[in-house]
C-alpha cells in the first residue's frame, strides 16, 4: 500500500504535536481527537503511536545505532575508551587526541607490571587481509626499532571492532621546543640536542622506517633531560592504510600539519627526505622559538596551505630573531644549513638524515660545511659500475618496462577473452562517423522553471525530483536529435552536463570547441507545457532563434522534434527524409512508460543501476515494444558488470536486452550500439566491429567512436583508431579515458609532436594536480631520445601517483642515477615489492648478488602463485621469464617468455603483442643470445607499440650488442616512424 | 538561485567521484587491491578535499557529492547484503564488518532499502534523510547543512522515519 503524500503530511504534524504531549493516555487522546472522523488516518496513526511508545520504552535504538556505527565506521570516530580493555591493557585516561587517533594512558590488565604505557588508538580499520599482513609486518620492523632515544613499541594489534593500536612506552615530559625555552638553552647545547635526535632518526632510516610526522610534539625531553622520538612509523602504517575520507575530520577542516613539507601539503608519497625537511622546521624552531611558515590564519584551507608551504620562501633564521648576537650566531652557516633542509624539492635538500646532522656537527667544530661548500650533499653519486651483474638487473627492468605503462586504458580492463581478427575487408564499410562536420553546438541542460520557485539546478536533493527527470528528458532527446543529424557535431552529454546552470556561454563554447550553444527552459502548468529555447552564435554571442512554446503535457515530443528541426535548420544542416522521420517517431505511445524512463535514465546518470534495472523492467512490462529502454537496460546491465560488480548475470542480462532490442528494431543504430556494447564488454572486439560496421547514427556518437577505435586499435588498424578515438575525444572532451586513448595510439604510433599537442590541449580536462599527462610527455620525450627531458617533465608533475613514480624510478635507472632509484622506491608500497622489479634490479647493481638473488628467488615464487590464478597473466610470465634469466635458468625463461609471446599473437592482438615479443629479445640479450635477440628485436622495431628509439639507446639491456652495427640499425629505425599494414 | 557551478573542474569531478567510489567499493567486495587502487584512492581523496576546501565549490556541489555518497554506501551495503545471504563470508574487511553489525541489532539492510524505496514515493524527503543518516552516517547537523533545512526539521523528521521504518520492518517479520 502506498500512502498518499498529502496524507502523510497530515499524519506526520498529527503525531508531532502528540508526542509533545506529557504522557501516553495524552498522546493517544491526542491522535483521536485529531483524526476524529478518519477511521483509516486514526488507525495509521494509532498504529505508529503504538511502535513510537515501544521505541520509546526499548532501552536500544537499533535504527540509530546502526545509524552511529555508518558515521563512526566512514568517519572513523572512535567511541571512549575509559576502562576498556585492549589487548592485555586496560585505558585508564586519555591523553591526546589527533587527526590519527587518539592517545590513551593504559595499565597491565593483570596487574603484573605497574608501568604505564600509552596506546594509540588509530581511528582507521583493518579491512582486506593484505592490509592485515601489510600492517603486522610494519609492526614487526618497528618492533625491531632499539634505540635510547626512540620511545619502544611495546605491542600492536586490532581491537575487536577492526581498530589498530599501538602499544608503546610511556614517556613524560614536555615537548623539545618548550624544554628548550624554559631552559634558556644556548645555541650550542640546542644543537648538541637537535643531533641526539638526528641521529635516532637516523636509525630508523637505516631500518627503512620513515617517521613522516616530526614534530616538536611528537619529541620530548624527561625530566633527566633524555630524549624521546614517539610514533616512529606510524604515520605510514596509518596513511598507507588509511581511507580517504578519513585524511579530513568530521567538520571538514584539514587535518595536515601546518608542518607538512611541500610534497605531503600536496598529498605525494613521502620519502626521508620528508623527515629531513621535518628535521628542518625542528631545527628552525630550535634556534627562533618560531615556526618557518606564515599562514594568514589558524585554520588555513588546503589552498592557502599549498601557496604557503609550496611557493613562499621561509624568512632566514637569523633574520626573525630580535638579538644582535644571535642574529651574528646564525647568519650564515645555520642559514645555510636550515635553507637547505627546508627547499621545496626534495632532490635538492640533504640527500640524508646524515648528511644534514653532519653538517651540523660540523659547524659546531668549526669545519666548513658541506652546503656551503656548492657540494649539496644529494649530487653524490656511484658511478656506474660496468658489471655483468649490473646488465642483469636492467635486463629485467627493461621486461617491466615492456609491460608497464604503454597502453595503460587496455589494461585498465583487463583481458579476459583473445578475439579474432576481423577480414579487412569488413572494415570498409565501418562507417565513419566523425566529428569533422563544421557546423558545431553544445545543448547546455536545460533549466527547471517551476512556479514559485527559484531557478534550481536541479539535482537529487532537490525537491522537484519528478520536474528534474522530465526537464533532464526533454534535454536528452534534443541533443540525442541534434546528435543524429549527420553534418552536425554535437558535444555529448557527459561533458555538457559540467555546464549545468553556468551562466557564460562564451566561456563553454571555447572550452568545448563549438560555435553555437543552444539553451532552454521548461515550465509545467499544470497539464500545459512552457518550452523556451534559444540558439546562441558564440563567437559573436548573438541570439541566432528563439521560440517559446505552450502545449499540452502529452505534445513533448513534438517541441523536441520541432526544436530540433529548426535547430538543424537554422544552421543549414536541414535533416535528410530519413532523419525527420525517425525524429518524429515518438519512442513510445505509453505516457506512463515514457515517465519510468525517465526516471531510470535520471538514475541511470546518478549511476544508481538498481534502481534504473527495476524502472525499465516497469517500462518494458508496460510498453513492451520500447527500444530505447531496451538498449537502456542493456547499458545499465553492462555498465554495471564493468563498474559494480563484474557478475556473468549481469552480463548476460546486458546480452539478453541488447538482443531484444535488435529483434525489436533491427537497423535501429542504438540496438546495434547496445549490442556492439555487450561485445565490449565480453571483450568480443571482432562481433563489436561487426555490429558498428555499416550502422547508422546512434545516440551516443563519441560511445561510438570509442567503441571503433578500441576495436581498430587491436586488431592493428592504428590510424583507423586514431581518427575515431580522436573524434570520441572532441565529442566528449570532458572524458579523460577518451584523452588517454589518444595519447596511447599517438605514442604507439611514434607520433610524439601530436601526442605532445594533443596533450596540452587535453590537459585542462584532467585535474590540474594529477601526473597521468605527464606520464605520456614523458614517454613522448622519450621516445625522442631526450632522457633528461623525460625525466624532468615528470620530476616537476604537480601530482606523483604509483604509476608516475614507477616511470621515474625507470628513467633514474635508465639515467644510472640509483640513488634517486632507490629513494623512490622508497615511496612505494611494500606490498608492491614484485609488481615491479626495480628492488632487485637496484641490488644487482649495487653489486649486491645476495639481496639479488633472494629478490628474484621471492620473484619466482610469487609469479608462480599469480599464475596458479591466471594462467593468462602476462605480466607474471614475464617477471617469471626474468627471474628465471637472472638465476641463469636459461630454458625455463625462454619457455615462460615464449609461452606469453604465444597467448597474444601479432595477427590477433596487435596492442599487446609487440610488447611480449621485446620481452622475449631482451630476455635473450640477458642470457647473452646476442643472435637471437637481434632477430626478435628486428620483428618489432617497426611496429607500432614496439620499441621506441629512447629504450634502445639508454635501456642497459643492450649493452653487450650496442656496438653490433645491426642493433645500430634497429636503432635508427625504431627513431623513424613505424610501418604497418 | 541559480547555482555559481564553476564549470569543468568540480562538475566533471563528481561523476567521476562517484566512480571512483563504487570502484573502491567493488575493491572491497572482492577483498583485494588492483594496482590502480592506490590511484584512484588518491583521485578520490582530492575530489573530496576540493570540495571540502575549494573557495569555488558551491553548497549545490557539496550536497550533491554528500547525496551521492551515501546513495552509493547504500547500494553498496544492500548489494553486499543481499551476496551474502547468498553465501556467508568471513574475513574482517569493512563491509563484512557493517554486516554483522546490522546482524547484531537484528536490521535487515536489504528491507530498510526496500522500505525506502516506498517512503520515496510519498515522502522523498524524509526518505533522503534517512539515507544519508543511516547509510551515510551523516550527523544531524551535517544533514541540515547539506539539506539546507533546520537542525531541528532534521531531528524531527528522521525521529519519525524511525518510528515508521521500525513498524516496516516489524511487519515483513511476519
Amino acid at each position: 500500500m502506498s500512502m498518499d503524500p498529502q496524507r502523510w503530511q497530515e499524519l506526520k504534524s498529527i503525531l508531532s504535536d502528540a508526542f509533545d504531549q506529557e504522557s501516553t493516555d495524552a498522546r493517544r487522546a491526542w491522535v483521536k481527537r485529531s483524526c476524529s472522523g478518519d477511521e483509516t488516518l486514526l488507525q495509521e496513526a494509532e498504529s505508529l503511536l503504538a511502535e513510537a511508545e515501544i521505541l520509546r520504552r526499548s532501552a536500544n535504538d537499533d535504527l540509530e545505532a546502526c545509524a552511529e556505527n555508518a558515521a563512526r565506521r566512514i568517519r572513523r570516530e572512535v567511541a571512549s575508551q575509559i576502562g576498556k580493555r585492549i589487548g592485555a591493557y586496560v585505558v585508564t585516561r586519555e591523553i591526546g587526541r589527533g587527526g590519527m587517533g587518539t592517545v590513551y594512558l593504559a595499565a597491565r590488565a593483570d596487574g603484573y607490571f605497574e608501568k604505564e604505557v600509552a596506546i594509540k588508538l588509530l581511528n582507521s580499520g583493518i579491512d582486506t587481509e593484505e592490509m592485515v599482513q601489510r600492517f603486522h609486518f610494519e609492526r614487526r620492523v618497528l618492533a625491531r626499532l632499539d634505540h635510547p632515544n626512540i620511545a619502544r613499541l611495546l605491542d600492536a594489534g586490532t581491537t575487536d571492532d577492526g581498530y589498530q593500536y599501538f602499544v608503546m612506552e610511556y614517556v613524560e615530559g614536555v615537548p623539545v621546543t618548550r624544554f628548550l625555552e624554559e631552559n634558556s638553552a644556548s645555541i650550542s647545547s640546542r644543537l648538541e640536542l637537535f643531533l641526539k635526535i638526528c641521529s635516532a632518526v637516523e636509525v630508523a632510516h637505516a631500518h627503512s622506517v620513515v617517521h613522516r610526522d616530526l614534530k616538536a610534539s611528537n619529541i620530548l625531553v624527561t625530566s633527566k633531560g633524555d630524549v624521546k622520538l614517539l610514533d616512529f612509523g606510524i604515520a605510514k602504517v596509518m596513511l598507507d592504510a588509511a581511507n580517504p575520507l578519513e585524511s579530513t575530520a568530521p567538520d571538514g577542516k584539514l587535518l595536515t600539519p601546518v608542518s607538512a613539507s611541500p610534497e605531503q601539503a600536496r598529498g605525494e608519497a613521502d620519502t626521508e627526505s620528508t623527515d629531513v625537511y621535518a628535521l628542518g622546521v625542528l631545527l628552525y624552531e630550535i634556534l627562533t622559538g618560531c615556526k618557518p611558515h606564515r599562514f594568514p590564519h589558524r585554520n588555513p584551507t588546503l589552498q592557502e596551505l599549498l601557496t604557503v608551504l609550496c611557493d613562499q620562501e621561509p624568512h632566514r633564521p637569523s633574520s626573525v630573531v630580535k638579538d644582535g648576537g644571535r642574529q651574528r650566531r646564525l647568519r650564515g652557516d645555520l642559514d645555510a644549513i636550515v635553507g637547505c633542509a627546508l627547499q621545496k624539492k626534495p632532490a635538492r635538500r640533504y640527500s640524508s638524515v646524515k648528511s644534514f646532522a653532519g653538517d651540523v656537527q660540523r659547524h659546531l667544530s668549526g669545519k666548513a660545511i658541506h652546503v656551503r661548500a656548492g657540494e649539496p650533499a644529494y649530487v653524490l653519486r656511484r658511478t656506474l659500475s660496468r658489471s655483468r651483474s649490473l646488465r642483469l638487473a636492467l635486463t629485467v627492468l627493461a621486461v617491466a618496462s615492456g609491460l608497464s605503462l604503454l597502453l595503460l586504458s587496455n589494461r585498465l580492463f583487463p583481458t579476459r577473452k583473445q578475439s579474432e581478427l576481423p577480414r579487412s575487408a569488413e572494415r570498409s564499410e565501418v562507417s565513419s562517423i566523425q566529428a569533422q562536420a563544421k557546423k558545431s553546438i553544445a545543448v547546455l541542460p536545460f533549466r527547471s522553471v517551476t512556479p514559485g520557485s527559484a531557478v534550481l539546478p536541479v539535482e537529487s536533493l532537490g525537491t522537484d525530483i519528478e520536474d528534474s527527470y522530465f526537464v533532464d528528458g526533454i534535454h536528452e532527446n534534443i541533443l540525442a536529435g541534434l546528435t543524429q543529424v549527420s553534418d552536425l557535431k554535437v558535444i555529448s552529454r557527459g561533458s555538457v552536463m559540467a555546464y549545468r546552470g553556468a551562466e557564460t556561454t562564451r566561456g563553454i563554447a571555447e572550452a568545448l570547441g563549438v560555435a553555437y550553444i543552444a539553451e532552454g527552459s521548461v515550465k509545467k502548468m499544470g497539464d500545459r507545457l512552457h518550452v523556451h529555447s534559444r540558439l546562441i552564435d558564440a563567437q559573436r554571442n548573438t541570439t541566432v532563434w528563439e521560440h517559446h512554446y505552450e502545449k499540452p503535457l502529452e505534445d513533448v515530443f513534438s517541441i523536441e522534434s520541432e526544436i530540433v528541426q529548426t535547430v538543424a535548420s537554422q544552421l543549414n544542416t536541414p535533416l535528410s527524409s530519413e532523419e525527420k522521420s525517425a525524429l518524429t517517431r515518438a519512442p513510445t505511445r505509453n505516457m506512463e512508460a515514457y515517465h519510468s524512463y525517465l526516471r531510470a535514465l535520471h538514475f541511470f546518470n546518478q549511476r544508481d543501476y538498481s534502481r534504473a534495472i527495476d524502472l525499465l523492467q516497469d517500462c518494458v512490462r508496460r510498453d513492451p515494444p520500447f527500444v530505447l529502454a531496451y538498449c537502456l537496460l542493456s547499458k545499465t546491465y553492462l555498465d554495471s558488470y564493468r563498474f559494480v560488480q563484474p557478475s556473468e548475470q549481469s552480463l548476460a542480462a546486458g546480452k539478453g536486452a541488447a538482443e531484444i532490442a535488435v529483434r525489436l528494431a533491427p537497423q535501429m543504430a542504438d540496438a546495434r550500439l547496445a549490442m556492439a556494447r555487450y561485445y565490449r564488454a565480453a571483450r568480443d572486439f571482432d562481433r563489436a566491429l561487426e555490429e558498428l560496421s555499416g550502422m547508422g547514427i546512434p545516440r551516443d556518437r563519441a560511445e561510438f567512436n570509442e567503441l571503433l577505435a578500441l576495436a581498430e586499435r587491436r586488431h592493428g588498424c592504428w590510424n583507423e583508431a586514431l581518427r575515431h578515438g580522436q573524434a570520441a575525444a572532441e565529442l566528449d572532451p570532458h572524458n579523460p579515458f577518451l584523452a588517454i586513448e589518444v595519447l596511447e595510439s599517438h605514442i604507439a604510433l611514434r607520433q610524439f609532436r601530436e601526442a605532445e599537442d594533443f596533450a596540452d590541449r587535453a590537459i585542462k580536462h584532467f585535474p590540474p594536480d594529477d601526473d597521468v599527462i605527464s606520464i605520456y610527455r614523458s614517454y613522448c620525450r622519450l621516445g625522442l631520445g631526450k632522457l633528461q627531458e623525460a625525466r624532468s617533465v615528470l620530476e616537476n608533475a604537480p601530482g606523483r601517483t604509483v604509476w608516475g613514480t614507477n616511470r621515474l624510478i625507470q628513467l633514474a635507472i635508465f639515467a644510472r642515477d640509483l640513488d634517486r632509484a632507490a629513494a623512490l622506491l622508497a615511496t612505494l608500497p611494500v606490498e608492491k615489492k614484485y609488481s615491479m622489479p626495480w628492488e632487485g634490479i637496484i641490488a644487482s647493481m649495487r653489486g649486491d648478488q645476495e639481496k639479488a638473488r633472494e629478490y628474484y628467488a621471492g620473484a619466482i615464487v610469487h609469479y608462480q602463485k599469480t599464475l596458479a590464478k591466471r594462467f593468462d597473466d602476462l605480466d607474471a610470465l614475464s617477471g617469471l621469464g626474468f627471474a628465471y634469466a637472472v638465476l641463469g635458468r636459461k630454458e625455463e625463461a625462454i619457455r615462460e617468455a615464449r609461452r606469453a609471446v604465444e597467448l597474444v599473437p601479432l595477427a590477433r592482438n596487435a596492442v599487446d603483442a609487440p610488447g611480449q615479443i621485446l620481452v622475449l629479445a631482451e630476455i635473450y640479450a640477458q642470457l647473452g643470445e646476442g643472435k637471437a635477440a637481434l632477430e626478435q628485436l628486428a620483428k618489432v622495431v617497426q611496429l607500432p607499440a614496439g620499441p621506441d628509439y629512447g629504450r634502445l639507446k639508454f635501456d642497459p639491456v643492450w649493452d653487450d650488442i650496442r656496438m653490433d652495427p645491426r642493433f645500430q640499425e634497429l636503432m635508427s629505425r625504431a627513431a623513424q616512424p613505424p610501418d604497418w599494414n | 538561485m541559480p547555482a555559481k557551478a564553476n564549470g569543468s573542474s568540480l562538475g566533471e569531478m563528481i561523476p567521476a567521484v562517484y566512480d571512483e567510489l563504487l570502484r573502491l567499493a567493488e575493491i572491497y567486495l572482492r577483498g583485494e587491491r588492483s594496482d590502480h587502487t592506490l590511484q584512484r584512492t588518491a583521485l578520490v581523496h582530492e575530489a573530496f578535499l576540493r570540495l571540502e576546501n575549494g573557495q569555488t565549490v558551491s553548497w549545490e556541489s557539496r550536497a550533491h557529492f554528500l547525496g551521492i555518497f551515501a546513495r552509493t554506501m547504500r547500494q553498496t551495503l544492500t548489494n553486499y547484503a543481499i551476496a551474502r545471504n547468498r553465501k556467508k563470508r568471513g574475513g574482517q574487511d569493512r563491509l563484512e564488518l557493517a554486516a554483522e553489525f546490522y546482524e547484531s541489532r537484528e536490521i535487515d539492510v536489504v528491507r530498510v532499502d526496500e522500505a525506502l524505496r516506498e517512503l520515496e514515493q510519498f515522502d522523498p524527503r524524509q526518505s533522503q534523510i534517512v539515507e544519508l543518516r543511516f547509510f551515510g552516517g551523516l550527523t544531524v547537523p551535517e544533514i541540515s547543512t547539506a539539506m539546507r533545512i533546520s537542525v531541528a526539521t532534521v531531528q524531527r523528521e528522521w525521529a519519525h522515519a524511525k518510528v515508521w521504518l521500525h513498524r516496516e520492518l516489524s511487519r515483513s517479520d511476519r
